[in-house]
């Protein structure tokens, strides 16, 4: 949500300030030297697809979609035509179509991620959730990336009932990719929504172990132990968490940002010391 | 056979054969300056015009070189007579004969072109230079217009697999395009050589350098075997590394290697040595997190292969003292122009920086030119089959899961690659979730992130208004400066632009303040004086960004960011020197004159105590808790200054405020860090401690159902007691033990008094407890007496 709005604070600071925000890239160098060449062989049906390509992604979608028309007039077979059908329907707000387009793309490439995903997208425009799993998990079956596992999760995570095939969403990309943090950490969320405390405390201790750091991550499992109501367990977290703060070599020890994880822990041992079940107000460096 | 017994026998025939090379024979099947059939016409001459089949009885003929314009043609082609609308591709066509095109392992074809050329064996494509990636036809305009060198006597090596010759007549067949209609000129050559032994195509160059590993990789013409032989000298390479698969794509990881430690190595089949002399070596990196010395050469959009990548190159060796060895270098992305195709990874770097590929690790970012290739999602494409980057943390940092982004450790720096073209850049994405957790990892003391659109520039790419370098400039900038990142670089904009030391600036360039200006200097010991930071990786402490996008062509802008000390259109590339505390960057011009210079030094800013707020203290417990600072020169000696300690506390010299207090209260006090430097400075902290009367443990409490020996329970029974005074939680256990102790697990309920004990087996007698815990400790129900029940039959 916060991405979401920063994106929008920033076209909206940019029209008030008269400089649109583009993908820009040299596309339009790219869209002058092709049109120059397109006035000399104006038959070529791929030079239209790669020009309606480059509309679209400098945002001149009314462009695009007249290139697309003519490269179709001249060689509907184009392979690469119905993939970029599919990004300019998706653009212009058209899913259907656009998951109409993907489709054709995939009838001749059933593995063609590109397609798969920009379907997914359309998928969820249309609110076609599940769909839109099915596509990304297709993606991560040919070419598992956190990115994707990720995104099919919170596809998932939407639906409270689907919150345990998530879960396996992940744990199958953490098979596939290795223990990389963006999944445990997702992982370890789900299973504290679950309720599942001993197993996200796996989880914790997975990541502790294959991290450099541990201090933040001994601070977690507090939290999470605080969470299950294991006050002597979270108590024992903490002083632990303290005490990698306290093997830290003296330049990762007095920083900010780790004096400020330390006082936190110092907090919350008092508080669950003086038998204060609530956790403190404020901003928490574990959070 | 397993793999043991493979490798040594692999080992083994190495050791036979590698002192004895390959008696090799070139055979030179198409010379230079031969005698080439053309067709210049002004049109396509038939669509399959490159194939053995077409009938080229009707082209004229002539000896190489052919073209026209540069005075040096042994045979005038024809333009069509109007200077202003030129003919734009000429065709070459070339038969040989072979009787048995088994003999040769490999192909390379040598190719004078001016200016773009696609080449064909026998029907199939083999080679294309200076051309735009897709279909080509008679009006395909090459990507650039060349000169110099390039017209006359530069001939551009591919290495062609054998597998397109055929026994009998065998055709080479040349489009050649021109870039432009009015162009004054037109050049070409061409020659083929077979060998008989394996060639080397690419490499060997260095990946993935670690303190104890290494990552070497090379391409060969036709698939062999991989083998790695490796030592402290040229002559003495003891130890070797293999693989048996037959492959052209070689990675051979050497393991077990000695931190900071120079090795030489060759690489080759077991029959035979490809590479390998004094100039393959590399250092390993020093132990993560010791000081070493660190040179760093830094490319930025470098993928034009063309004369100024060159002279921006050679202008680094230059001032390198002539040694084309640095501990590593980055690639800033654009590292192949134009669209990221295997050829031109091929010629923009691998033919452009051999010397530098095979002595240094590179670690390179892609850029979007790169990416036109390439796929980020699954990680494939040429950019990703050239580099072996780290998923897994091989080299330190956290382990990413995919080559798009990545961190590694040398020495004392933490380095950090995102990629800003094709990943999401969304602040919960895994990019940047991935770049939150690998900055709170990191013990590193220096933190250098580099990826490719720069978050500030007015350049030939305007960072107001590309979508790209905003989102990277307001979603990853906050947290890598609450990371502590020293150095940002990137390029995309052809040209070099440096900020003043920054933090806080996420808008528009008209948002830029004083107060963003951490040091609104030059960064300068010559001027302003160098950017001082604390030591460690503070949070907002101030971060250099660089534009070095100007490695191999620049281009417009206004070059007029505010964030900006320096901006300038000048070709060139960065040198990094890092030593301890201190970082020194240059900007390198192509001619190598230094154009620009800043110094970042850690560790003398004013001294300042960062501990604000003193956790509480336990009347009669002991308490300790020891005073941190940053900056100045540790170590500090430690005063009180004003106020009074809690009774039974003192302060001592080291900073420690330690003893038992003996009443509660809150104490005020403010306390000063004196550093060690000359002259000395100072910082006063204002603290407050906080005393309390000891918690008492939880009292007394019992247990209530079911009954003590309670008989006939179901299977699932619920337990009951009543509270505890200050308890904070309880805990129940239950087993089959009479032994006054918990064989199973403590359970807790919170602050609840009910518990369960589930799945219990008929007729069984089961032994329970209760406990009820705070800070203090636990008190145990019943005076510590476990109640019993037995469940019914």
């Amino acid at each position: 949500m916060r991405a979401t709005i920063a994106a929008i604070l920033t076209v909206v600071v940019a029209l008030l300030l008269g400089a649109p925000v583009q993908g820009h890239d040299g596309l339009r160098e790219q869209i002058t030297a092709l049109t120059a060449q397109m006035t000399r062989q104006p038959s070529r049906a791929d030079l239209y697809l790669r020009r309606g390509d480059l509309h679209r992604a400098a945002g001149d979608l009314a462009d695009a979609r007249a290139d697309l028309d003519h490269a179709a007039t001249l060689d509907a077979t184009q392979p690469g035509l119905p993939l970029a059908w599919a990004r300019l329907q998706l653009d212009e707000r058209r899913p259907s179509d656009a998951v109409a387009s993907a489709t054709r793309a995939l009838a001749a490439q059933p593995s063609n991620t590109a397609a798969l995903r920009l379907r997914a997208q359309a998928y969820v425009q249309l609110h076609q959730r599940e769909q839109a799993v099915a596509d990304l998990t297709r993606v991560i079956e040919l070419a598992p990336v956190p990115d994707t596992v990720l995104e099919r999760a919170r596809l998932l995570e939407e639906e409270p009932a689907d919150l345990d095939e998530a879960l396996a969403g992940i744990e199958d990309g953490l098979r596939r990719i290795g223990p990389v943090v963006t999944l445990q950490l997702e992982a370890i969320d789900l299973e504290r929504r679950l309720r599942r405390f001993d197993a996200a405390l796996r989880r914790i201790d997975a990541v502790t172990a294959q991290a450099p750091r541990k201090e933040a991550w001994l601070a977690r499992r507090g939290a999470l132990l605080e969470d299950a109501h294991r006050t002597t367990d979270a108590l024992a977290a903490y002083r632990s968490a303290l005490d990698a703060v306290n093997t830290l070599p003296p330049h990762a020890r007095t920083t900010r940002a780790t004096s400020a994880l330390a006082l936190d822990l110092h907090h919350r041992i008092d508080r669950l010391t003086a038998g204060t079940t609530r956790p403190s107000a404020g901003r928490s460096p574990l959070r | 056979m397993n793999r043991t017994r493979l490798a040594l026998l692999l080992l083994c025939g190495a050791l036979l054969v590698w002192t004895d090379r390959v008696t090799t024979t070139n055979t030179v099947l198409v010379a230079k300056g031969s005698t080439w059939k053309y067709f210049d016409q002004g049109s396509l001459p038939a669509a399959d015009w490159n194939t053995a089949a077409y009938d080229d009885t009707a082209w004229a003929s002539g000896p190489a070189q052919l073209g026209y314009g540069d005075g040096d043609e042994a045979t005038v082609v024809g333009y069509g007579g109007n200077a202003s609308a030129k003919y734009i591709t000429t065709y070459f066509r070339r038969s040989f004969t072979l009787s048995d095109p088994s003999l040769y392992q490999s192909l390379t074809l040598n190719v004078l072109r001016d200016d773009g050329a696609v080449v064909y064996i026998n029907g199939t494509e083999v080679f294309r230079t200076n051309m735009p990636a897709g279909t080509v036809g008679y009006g395909t305009l090459a990507t650039a217009a060349v000169s110099g060198a390039d017209e006359t006597t530069t001939f551009y090596a591919a290495s062609v697999n054998p597998s397109v010759l055929s026994a009998g007549t065998n055709l080479v067949a040349v489009e050649l395009h021109q870039s432009g209609i009015t162009s004054t000129d037109v050049s070409f050559d061409a020659e083929l050589v077979g060998s008989t032994s394996l060639q080397l195509t690419r490499g060997p160059y260095l990946q993935m350098g670690t303190p104890d590993s290494i990552v070497v990789r090379w391409r060969t013409g036709a698939p062999s075997n991989s083998l790695v032989m490796y030592g402290p000298d040229p002559a003495n390479l003891l130890w070797s590394a293999s693989s048996a698969t037959l492959l052209t794509e070689h990675e051979v990881t050497l393991p077990a290697l000695t931190p900071g430690t120079r090795y030489y190595y060759a690489v080759g089949s077991t029959t035979q040595t490809l590479a390998g002399d004094a100039t393959h070596y590399f250092v390993t990196a020093p132990a993560t997190g010791t000081a070493q010395p660190a040179r760093i050469w830094v490319l930025g959009d470098s993928g034009t292969a063309d004369a100024n990548a060159r002279a921006v190159r050679d202008a680094f060796y230059g001032v390198n003292g002539g040694s084309t060895w640095a501990n590593l270098w980055l690639m800033l992305g654009d590292n192949a122009y134009q669209t990221g195709t295997d050829a031109e990874f091929q010629s923009a770097v691998f033919d452009m920086y051999p010397a530098t590929l095979r002595q240094s690790v590179l670690w390179p970012t892609i850029g979007n030119h790169d990416g036109a290739s390439a796929d980020s999602a699954t990680g494939t494409g040429p950019y990703y089959d050239s580099f072996s980057l780290p998923t897994a943390a091989q080299a330190g940092g956290l382990a990413s899961g995919t080559e798009a982004y990545y961190s590694f450790d040398y020495g004392q720096i933490h380095f950090i690659c995102l990629d800003s073209f094709e990943t999401s850049r969304a602040t919960n994405g895994a990019m940047l979730t991935w770049l939150q957790n690998d900055l709170a990892s990191t013990n590193q003391k220096w933190i250098i992130a580099f990826w490719h659109h720069p978050p500030y520039s007015k350049g030939s790419h305007d960072s107001d208004t590309d979508l790209a370098m905003s989102e990277m400039r307001q979603n990853a900038l906050p947290i890598l400066e609450a990371g502590g990142v020293d150095l940002v670089l990137a390029g995309h904009s052809h040209s070099y632009e440096r900020s003043y030391l920054l933090d806080g600036h996420y808008g528009l360039s008209t948002t830029l303040t004083a107060s963003m200006k951490k040091d609104a200097g030059s960064g300068r010991e010559d001027g302003t004086g160098a950017y001082q930071k604390p030591a460690g990786t503070t949070p907002h402490a101030g971060t250099v960004y660089g534009v070095a996008g100007s490695s191999g062509q620049i281009a417009g802008g206004t070059l007029n960011h505010p964030a900006m000390f320096v901006s300038m259109n000048v070709l060139g590339s960065m040198v990094l020197d890092l030593n301890n505390d201190r970082l020194d960057a240059r900007f390198i011009d192509n001619t190598a004159a230094t154009r620009d210079y800043f110094t970042i030094m850690k560790g003398t800013a004013p001294v300042a105590i960062t501990t604000t707020v003193l956790p509480g203290a336990t009347v009669g417990a002991p308490y300790a808790q020891t005073l941190a600072a940053i900056g100045g020169t540790a170590p500090y000696t430690w005063s009180l200054q004003a106020g009074s300690l809690t009774s039974g506390l003192t302060l001592s010299s080291a900073g420690v405020i330690s003893g038992t207090p003996n009443a509660p209260g809150t104490s005020s006090f403010t306390v000063r860090a004196t550093d060690s430097g000359a002259p000395q400075q100072f910082d006063d902290q204002a603290l407050a401690l906080n005393a309390v009367s000891a918690l008492p443990l939880p009292g007394a409490f019992a247990k209530s159902s079911p009954k003590n020996a309670a008989k006939n329970q179901p299977t699932s029974v619920a337990l009951a007691w009543g509270a505890s005074t200050n308890a904070s939680s309880y805990d129940y256990c239950y087993d089959t033990s009479n032994n006054n102790a918990c064989d199973g697990t403590w359970t807790s309920t919170g602050t609840a008094r009910t518990g369960t004990a589930t799945a219990l087996a008929r007729s069984t007698t089961y032994y329970w407890q209760v406990r009820a815990a705070n800070g203090a400790g636990t008190t145990l129900a019943n005076s510590g007496t476990w109640w019993k029940f037995t469940t019914a039959r």
